[in-house]
C-alpha cells in the first residue's frame, strides 16, 4: 500500500480502536452489574473494575502498532494537501477520545 | 416581565426539579444552575463577538486563524465539557445508594404497564403510592415486570431505570414529611403519562402501620 491508497486505512483506524473500545466497555459494564462482578473481589480490585480496565488496556495498547505504522508510513508528499497531516491528528485525537471513556470505568461506582 | 413571568411559571409545581426537596435533588438542581450560568456566560461572550464583527470588522482582523479554531474551536469547549462531566460524574457518584450505608430503609418499586406498586423487600404491594419514613435515607430497589420504565421523583432524586429482570437501588431522603409527586420517565407504552404516584413520607413514629420493614442494620 503506497501513501495514496492507505490514507483511508490510517484516517478510520484510530476512531474504529475507539468505537470498538466504546461498545465493549458499555457492554462489559451492564453485563458486568448483572452477573454480580462488582462484588466479586480478585485481590484489591473487583472482577468488574478488572474486566473494564482489562478492556481498556487492550485498546489503548492497539494504538501502539498503529502510531508505529503511521510513523513508517511518513506523510504522502503534497504538503499543500490540508488532508496530509490528517491521519495524525484523527489517530491523536481518537487516542485522546479512548483515553477519556475509560477513566470512568476505572474510577466510579460500578453499578447502581 | 409578563414574559419573564410566563417562562418561570413552568419551574415550579410538584414535578418541579428546580424546586429540590432533599440532598440528591438538590445537586441535581444545582448542576442545572451550574449549567444555566455557564451557557448564559458562554452566550454573552459570543454575542459580543458577533456585535463587534458587525459593528466595527477591522477590529478582529488582527487576531490569527489559531485563535479561532485551536483556542476557542477545540480548547475551549474540550475545557469546559471536561470540567462539567467531571462535576456531573461526582454528582452522580454521591446519589448512589451504598449497599454498606447504616440506618437505612428499604423498600421495593415495581414497574409494570401501566402502573407503579411500592412494598417492603418481601411484603405485599400496594399501587400508586410509596410510605417511607421522613428524614431517613431510604434505599428504593426498582425493577419491572414488562418494558422498561424509569422512576423519577424529581423534588427527591434523579431518574432510575426500572428494568425487567434486574434491580436497581436509588437512594432518596424525604427531608421533612410531606407528600412527593413521582412519575415515569422512560417512554413505555400508550399508557406512560397515565402512570403517575406519591411518595409519602411521614413520621417515623407511624411506619409500622404503614408496614414497613427495616433493613438489617
Ligand atoms: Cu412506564
Amino acid at each position: 500500500m503506497n501513501a495514496q491508497t492507505s490514507f483511508p486505512v490510517f484516517v478510520t483506524a484510530g476512531f474504529l480502536i475507539w468505537s470498538s473500545a466504546f461498545v465493549m466497555l458499555y457492554a462489559a459494564a451492564s453485563a458486568g452489574c448483572a452477573f454480580g462482578w462488582q462484588m466479586e473481589m480478585v485481590g484489591p480490585l473487583s472482577l468488574q473494575r478488572l474486566v473494564l480496565l482489562g478492556v481498556w488496556s487492550v485498546h489503548l495498547a492497539a494504538f501502539v502498532p498503529l502510531g508505529l505504522a503511521l510513523r513508517r508510513r511518513g506523510s504522502p508528499g503534497d504538503r499543500r494537501s490540508v488532508f496530509a497531516d490528517a491521519p495524525f491528528w484523527i489517530t491523536g485525537a481518537a487516542f485522546a477520545a479512548t483515553v477519556f471513556i475509560g477513566v470512568p470505568g476505572a474510577v466510579l461506582t460500578a453499578c447502581a | 416581565m409578563a414574559g419573564a413571568g410566563l417562562l418561570l411559571a413552568g419551574c415550579g409545581g410538584p414535578l418541579s426539579t428546580l424546586d429540590p426537596a432533599g440532598p440528591s435533588a438538590a445537586s441535581i438542581a444545582r448542576i442545572w444552575w451550574v449549567m444555566l450560568a455557564g451557557a448564559a456566560v458562554i452566550l454573552a461572550f459570543v454575542l459580543v463577538l458577533l456585535a463587534v464583527v458587525f459593528l466595527s470588522p477591522d477590529r478582529l482582523r488582527g487576531v490569527p486563524g489559531r485563535v479561532w479554531i485551536v483556542g476557542l474551536g477545540l480548547a475551549f469547549p474540550l475545557v469546559t465539557l471536561t470540567a462539567l462531566v467531571t462535576y456531573a460524574l461526582l454528582t452522580g457518584e454521591r446519589l448512589i445508594a451504598d449497599p454498606a450505608e447504616r440506618d437505612v430503609v428499604t423498600v421495593r418499586a415495581v414497574a409494570r404497564q401501566w402502573e407503579w406498586r411500592f412494598g417492603p423487600p418481601d411484603g405485599p404491594l400496594t399501587a400508586g403510592r410509596l410510605v417511607i419514613p421522613a428524614g431517613r435515607p431510604v434505599h428504593v430497589a426498582v425493577t419491572s415486570e414488562d418494558v422498561i420504565h424509569s422512576f423519577w421523583v424529581p423534588r427527591l432524586a434523579g431518574k432510575m431505570d426500572a428494568i425487567p429482570g434486574h434491580v436497581n437501588v436509588i437512594r432518596i431522603v424525604a427531608p421533612a414529611p410531606g407528600v412527593y409527586h413521582g412519575a415515569c420517565a422512560e417512554f413505555c407504552g400508550l399508557g406512560h403519562a397515565a402512570m403517575p404516584f406519591v411518595v409519602e413520607a411521614v413520621d417515623p413514629a407511624g411506619l409500622n402501620a404503614a408496614g414497613l420493614t427495616e433493613a438489617r442494620p
